[in-house]
């Protein structure tokens, strides 16, 4: 068997409970979704909200079991988003740094293969997991969202685009962050799926902060807002590729250069660092 | 020289160490010929495993020079690789030794033959189980079927007995005799009694020098190598 089979095997066996977990959290938030009308509370609760004079007793209740729904959909929600991206960040599990530091990785040294041929090997292996686990992840997210196609017609409409948007973003995201992930490792660091989600997560603050549209926007230089995509994680170009992505039309070039950029610039992280282990495979 | 002769080593006024001010051994000069079985004996933090570190590419020598059939000791390795037991036998945390093997074959070649790797470490086990439930002479020998499993010339053992029990020591002995004269072998050890029998030479390291034992006529003995050990500085301090 291959290192990139066997590596595929090791993963998901070793992280099922994890992958079972994650894939509960989407399934409940199925099944929450499918029992309740979701868009019908919305709109219940605004109506209560706009309604004129205090809410009666049945509204209250009501209101008050609306708001319950949108809880449980909310927590569940974010426990499945934060769940994908620990699978995603989890996957590579520090393999070069901790195999580096053991000293286990004299294992593989000493034969002809050369380290960086050897780790990547296994980190197709582990990528090629992920994004299995990830596909069906983005599955469960469609479920949950939108109940998708015309089934009277059977033609593509735009639910099934969306749809479409939803599975690419969470395929996307999570090759991306386990990319980061094992980069991180790569370079001899431990802990690197900690290093990974505080990355993805000081991101995401960092674009809530500048953002324009969705965030505050807290003006900065102008040099300095055009370098910061380049340096974060990339959810927005992420979000803006997949959008011209689906619609077939407005293919948004700006963005697929983004998100192909950051491919490219964690790939050559890791390869850099699996060159300089090369040279120097224990830590001494 | 192809590709299947035991790979000779050459030591020129080499010194060794984690710090340039600070060498563990300066000055060693060691021709090691094809094929030979080289004992290095020594005292605890004598340098041992500091010497086959530099030999196998992983450390960089601090002055002189060392060469593996004619090439440095990093060159060497990636073009041809050694069989490598290292002290500390560390396994990839949450392995089965069959991902192990199967990993560590991926990365040794076309030329891998397990089952004779398999049975000259003594691997007798259920190797289905994960590395961590393994005992230390598993593991250790799990390791050494990773060193053996494709034909190497140069085998650097650094003290293969340990956390092995008596018969398993004897097994390991009587194999590595038979793949005698097929590789060159460095092998460190404690075991006195074992490195007589084992051994065509010894390479004592002592308080930052080495020195070449030849065999006496009649061979090594336990008694002879226990002499030579007591007379060093650093066993006795």
């Amino acid at each position: 068997m291959s290192i990139f089979k066997e590596t595929l095997r090791h993963v998901l066996r070793r992280k099922w409970k994890l992958l079972l977990a994650v894939s509960l959290c989407g399934v409940a938030l199925v099944a929450v979704s499918e029992a309740y009308d979701v868009q019908g509370i919305l709109d219940e609760l605004q109506g209560i909200a706009e309604s004129e004079g205090p809410p009666s007793g049945e509204q209250a209740g009501t209101a008050m079991r609306g708001a319950g729904v949108l809880l449980l959909m909310g927590a569940l929600g974010f426990l499945f988003q934060v769940g994908t991206l620990m699978v995603a960040v989890l996957m590579p599990g520090g393999i070069v740094a901790n195999e580096r530091g053991s000293g286990a990785i004299m294992l593989w040294a000493q034969h002809p293969m050369s380290l960086t041929s050897f780790y990547l090997h296994r980190y197709l292996g582990i990528q090629g997991a992920n994004l299995a686990v990830h596909a069906l992840f983005a599955l469960l997210s469609i479920m949950a969202v939108l109940p998708s196609g015309d089934p009277a017609t059977g033609l593509p409409t735009q639910a099934v685009l969306s749809d479409l948007a939803q599975f690419s973003q969470v395929l996307l995201g999570g090759a991306l962050a386990c990319a980061i992930s094992f980069a991180i490792t790569a370079l001899g660091l431990r802990r690197a799926a900690f290093f990974a989600i505080a990355y993805v997560f000081a991101s995401g603050i960092v674009w809530g902060i500048v953002d324009p549209v969705a965030g505050f926007g807290v003006p900065l230089p102008e040099w300095l807002h055009g370098l910061l995509p380049f340096l974060i994680f990339p959810g927005n170009p992420i979000d803006d590729f997949v959008a011209g992505f689906v619609s077939g039309t407005d293919w948004n070039w700006k963005a697929t250069g983004m998100v192909l950029y950051h491919f490219a610039l964690w790939t050559a992280v890791a390869w850099l660092g699996l060159r300089r282990i090369e040279g120097k495979p224990l830590k001494l | 020289m192809n590709d299947s002769e035991p790979a000779p080593v050459q030591l020129r006024e080499l010194s060794i160490g984690y710090r340039r001010n600070r060498p563990v051994i300066g000055g060693l000069n060691v021709d090691v010929v094809p094929g030979e079985v080289l004992a290095i004996v020594g005292p605890n933090g004598s340098g041992k495993t500091t010497l086959f570190r530099t030999l196998l590419g992983v450390l960089d020598p601090l002055g002189g020079e060392a060469s593996v059939a004619g090439l440095a000791p990093a060159d060497y390795r990636r073009r041809h690789g050694f069989g490598y037991l290292a002290e500390d036998t560390a396994m990839p945390a949450k392995w089965s030794c069959d991902g192990v093997l199967t990993l560590a074959a991926g990365a040794a070649g076309p030329d891998t033959d397990l089952n004779n790797a398999l049975w000259l470490a003594g691997v007798d086990y259920d190797t289905a189980v994960p590395t961590d439930s393994l005992s230390k002479g598993m593991r250790r020998r799990l390791a050494l079927a990773v060193a053996l499993m494709r034909p190497t010339r140069l085998l650097v053992l650094d003290e293969p007995e340990s956390g092995l029990d008596p018969g398993q020591r004897i097994r390991l002995r009587k194999r590595i005799e038979s793949i005698r004269g097929r590789m060159t072998i460095l092998v460190a050890s404690h075991d006195l009694g074992e490195m007589a029998m084992m051994s065509d030479r010894v390479l004592l390291i002592d308080q930052g020098r080495g020195r070449l034992v030849e065999q006496p006529e009649g061979g090594f003995t336990r008694d002879f190598l226990e002499e030579e050990f007591l007379g060093l500085e650093g066993a006795v301090s």
